[in-house]
């Protein structure tokens, strides 16, 4: 299990770069993060820069909340918003910012 | 001053609403080397309302000394209680249950009273009066935890909504962390 930084850590204010080797080593690393993110109870996401690794890979995995429509479980290695519609207010927490959920 | 171990302290202050009273009450604190810990503020009917957790080092005497001119100066009542809490006690909400009617008296206790006998765990509740003077509307929003489940609350709502002719509606909150 990897270790997960907390706020204020700089690390997770740091632009990440884009993931160029779709490797093994990349493989073994999203099991990991996925293995981190399931370790904490209720969590449907985590992003690479919250244990250190500065590329950009993300995790969101709803298949255990099916009361909303959703992609289930995606891995996403350098996405890009291209675009987007709507806002929807929600109660949120963060890895990163233990103890504390508001709603955003 | 003798000192003391530092301590949570909740103090509770309310007053005509004007501008600046969190900035002097505040930097009283600050300068009687006070620490803050989880706050609620609010304006209620023209009002300013202070809760307040202080860590202090010193007895409440000492702490009421520390802000009393301020709190004179800015025509406040002061309320000070040793508290045994401490941070890092948050609760998670499941559920949010907003209520809407038009104003009369026991709306409150009617829907609490329904969703404590049903196991609700009230965590935050705001209310305000809206409409017009002469027909006024009461809002309220309640998130809380519905310790013996969602379902059971609901039940209990839709009793209360009938009997009372209120309208309510309840929402299952759903955390996502990431």
């Amino acid at each position: 299990m990897l270790s997960i930084l907390t706020y204020p850590d700089e690390r997770l204010k740091t632009e990440c770069v884009a993931v160029s080797d779709f490797d093994a080593e990349l493989r073994e690393f999203i099991t990991e993060l996925e293995s981190t993110m399931h370790t904490s109870p209720g969590a449907i996401g985590i992003a690479a820069p919250q244990v250190g690794c500065l590329q950009r890979i993300v995790i969101v995995d709803l298949s255990e909340t099916p009361k909303f429509e959703n992609h289930a479980r995606l891995v996403l290695i350098n996405p890009e918003i291209i675009d987007w519609q709507g806002m929807e207010k929600g109660r949120e927490g963060c890895l990163s910012v233990p103890d504390y959920t508001p709603v955003m | 001053m003798t000192q003391h171990k530092e301590h949570w302290y909740m103090l509770t202050l309310v007053g005509e609403d004007r501008p600046g009273i969190v900035a002097h009450v505040t930097a009283a604190l600050f300068e009687g080397d006070c620490n803050l810990g989880e706050a609620s503020m609010m304006r209620l009917g023209g009002n300013f309302t202070v809760m307040l957790m202080v860590k202090f080092a010193g007895t409440r005497k000492a702490l009421r000394d520390l802000l009393e001119s301020v709190v004179d100066s800015l025509g406040l009542h002061m309320h000070i209680d040793n508290i045994e809490g401490h941070l890092h006690a948050h609760l998670q909400p499941d559920v949010r249950i907003t209520v809407y009617a038009a104003d009369r008296i026991g709306i409150v206790a009617k829907v609490t009273g329904a969703l404590a006998e049903t196991g609700l765990h009230i965590l935050d509740l705001e209310s305000a009066v809206a409409g017009e003077t002469d027909k006024p509307i009461y809002v309220m929003h309640i998130e809380g935890y519905a310790s013996e489940g969602i379902e059971a609350l609901a039940a209990a709502l839709a009793l209360v909504k009938e009997e009372a002719g209120i309208e309510a509606h309840l929402t299952p909150i759903e955390t996502m962390i990431g």
